[in-house]
């Protein structure tokens, strides 16, 4: 499949006065990804929004979104991205379709399709029945939908959402999650900044993480899991008359740290993705059956944490 | 220019404004302080003052003008009183303070509407959020300045021209007992209506808007945006003390003054406005 870049940055830098909020950062993000940028608070991920999509100037680097600069050509661009910011951002005396009615005539929707699409977006996010109501009187998870339906109003090719589910209790951030899902299988770029880690594992198929406005490592969990030589759960099933000279196999592995067995199948924890070939090939010298084995994932607060250790040490 | 959006924003902002109290009531009260209640403070009494009929000004003060009355007329600028001659002393008190005292006292109208409705809707809506969404919309700046300006000044102007109607409504009807006839607004009011007004209404706006990247709420936007207010009393204590009064020349000389003063203050602004200092503030 041919992959293009909708965005390139290059050196990316911002500073406000003496403080450098994004420092030197480069990345690119293919059509159709979503694309997690995870960080701290103040770590420079809304900075690095705001310049991606020409609101606030570059101090230095290169940018380049859907083909255009966003410094340059900013108008243009946001035309064609959507943003959800960090904070709704929405105007709490006007009714839910009086906010999506005005971004639909900023974003020139065409007049004869403004009153469907918002109609359609407010179906879309089960806002109908409050359409009339003044957002004020809205739950943070309903602003929080109504901010993603006005994001998504003009259809944008790029969406920008920047801690999405942040302050949502577990329901509303579920709502949000399985939107963003959908949106992603649209077919929809998505900039997701976030520090909720197992939020960015669930919906990212790649990563960046950044540290002081630096980045400091960048790829899919799995890579930066194999990077960072984090462990990952393993799951074998073997012939069940078999399990215990398995179990005794597997403990021996220099990396496992617990090899436990339930009916035919043993969960082996602490190893590596180098060790799989290893322990495959030990059950198989001795010739254990082997009917499944099933890596699981580096769980990317796993990598995360193993990130932040090394920074600390350096 | 992206006139859909422009207009979006001043619809979006005007329509918001029904729903701000904060905004609304200075609004409300000035206009019924200044434009119904002061002229019938200035009015009423004279209604109860005692003058001897047979006063006239023609030939300068009388010698038996009561001495209260006589240190009012001794504030009026000559030129004026000359062009009074022939009037009750009553008639010229009346016609003094609500003709010429209190033309300035109406500039506030617009000076103060436009401030408020700008404090809100520059720095208001920073403070509330919605700005950033705007700020991602896919306005230039221009746009989203001339967006915001209009937003403003439609309503500081249309607010100024229903106060000055209340004006002459009530002018009209306090002075009837003693003038006995219909004679505002006077042609230098009506030049004040549409050459000073809108002018005095732009100054206010952007004073605002160069006062709005420089703090942080919306109260400190409007206190601040307020020390426009002093130059116009300045323009009703030297009435007061008669040091000018307001000539059909001055009125002109002081609309060409403030649109001078617009366009240098909107230069600036424009030079100043920039999103990306608007966001880093949000």
């Amino acid at each position: 499949m041919e992959h293009t870049t909708v965005i390139h940055a290059e050196g990316l830098t911002r500073h406000f006065g003496d403080t450098i909020a994004v420092d030197r950062i480069s990345f690119d993000v293919q059509a159709g990804e979503v694309f997690g940028f995870l960080g701290h608070n103040g770590a420079g991920k809304t900075t690095t929004i705001r310049v991606l999509n020409g609101v606030l100037d570059a101090t230095a680097g290169k940018v380049e979104v859907l083909g255009l600069s966003p410094n340059a050509q900013g108008p243009a661009l946001r035309r064609r991205t959507g943003v959800l910011t960090e904070t709704p951002s929405l105007d709490d005396r006007l009714t839910a379709r009086d906010n999506l009615r005005i971004y639909a005539n900023l974003y020139d929707v065409p007049q004869d399709q403004v009153q469907s699409r918002v109609d359609e977006m407010l179906a879309l996010f089960e806002l109908s029945e409050r359409a009339d109501d003044k957002v004020g009187e809205f739950s943070k998870g309903m602003r929080q939908r109504l901010a993603l339906a006005r994001a998504l109003i003009h259809q944008p090719e790029l969406l920008f959402l920047d801690e999405p589910t942040s302050g949502l209790d577990p329901v509303a951030s579920k709502q949000v999650r399985d939107l963003i899902d959908r949106l992603s299988e649209e077919g929809r770029t998505i900039f997701l900044c976030t520090h909720n880690l197992t939020e960015a594992q669930r919906l990212c198929d790649r990563v960046a993480v950044l540290e002081e406005g630096q980045i400091i490592a960048l790829g899919n969990p799995r890579e930066l899991g194999d990077q960072m030589g984090i462990s990952l759960p393993l799951e074998i099933e073997v012939a069940a008359d078999q399990i215990n000279a398995a179990c005794e196999l597997l403990s021996s592995i220099e990396h496992a740290t617990d090899v436990r067995a339930r009916g035919s199948v043993i969960n082996v924890s602490g190893l590596h993705r180098t060790d799989i070939p290893l322990a495959i090939e030990r059950l198989v010298s001795t010739n254990i059956a082997i009917f499944q084995v099933t890596p699981g994932e580096a769980s990317l607060e796993s990598v995360y944490l193993a990130l932040h250790r090394d920074e600390e040490a350096a | 220019m992206n006139w859909r959006g422009i207009f979006t924003i001043v619809r979006k902002d005007i329509s918001v404004l029904r729903y701000s109290p904060a905004v609304i009531w200075p609004i409300v009260i000035v206009v019924v302080i200044i434009m119904g209640l002061m002229p019938a403070v200035f009015t009423v009494p004279y209604y109860f003052v005692e003058i001897p009929e047979n006063i006239s000004l023609e030939e300068g003060l009388p010698d038996d003008l009561p001495e209260d009355l006589r240190e009012i007329y001794d504030l009026i600028a000559d030129p004026l009183l000359a062009q009074f001659g022939g009037m009750s002393p009553q008639e010229v008190l009346v016609r003094y303070f609500l003709v010429y005292v209190f033309a300035p006292m109406f500039l506030i109208v617009p000076v103060m509407t436009t401030s408020v409705i700008a404090a809100d809707t520059f720095v208001g809506e920073r403070e509330r959020k919605p700005l950033e969404a705007l700020l991602h919309s896919p306005l230039t700046d221009e746009e989203l300045l001339l967006g915001k300006v209009l937003a403003a000044f439609i309503p500081g102007v249309v607010v100024s021209i229903i106060a000055f109607v209340i004006y002459s409504i009530s002018v009209n009807a306090l002075s009837w007992p003693i003038i006995g006839a219909i004679f505002f607004p006077t042609p230098i009011w009506l030049l004040i209506l549409v050459w000073v007004m809108p002018g005095v209404a732009a100054l206010g706006l952007g004073a605002s808007v160069l006062v709005s990247s420089r703090v942080k709420t919306f109260q400190e936007a409007y206190q601040v945006s307020g020390i426009l207010v002093l130059p116009i009393m300045g323009l009703f204590v030297g009435q007061i003390f008669g040091v000018f009064y307001f000539s059909l020349v001055l009125t002109l000389i002081l609309g060409v003054i403030v649109w001078v003063v617009d366009v240098v203050l909107f230069w600036i602004a424009l030079e100043m406005f920039s999103r990306s200092e608007m966001i880093s503030r949000v």
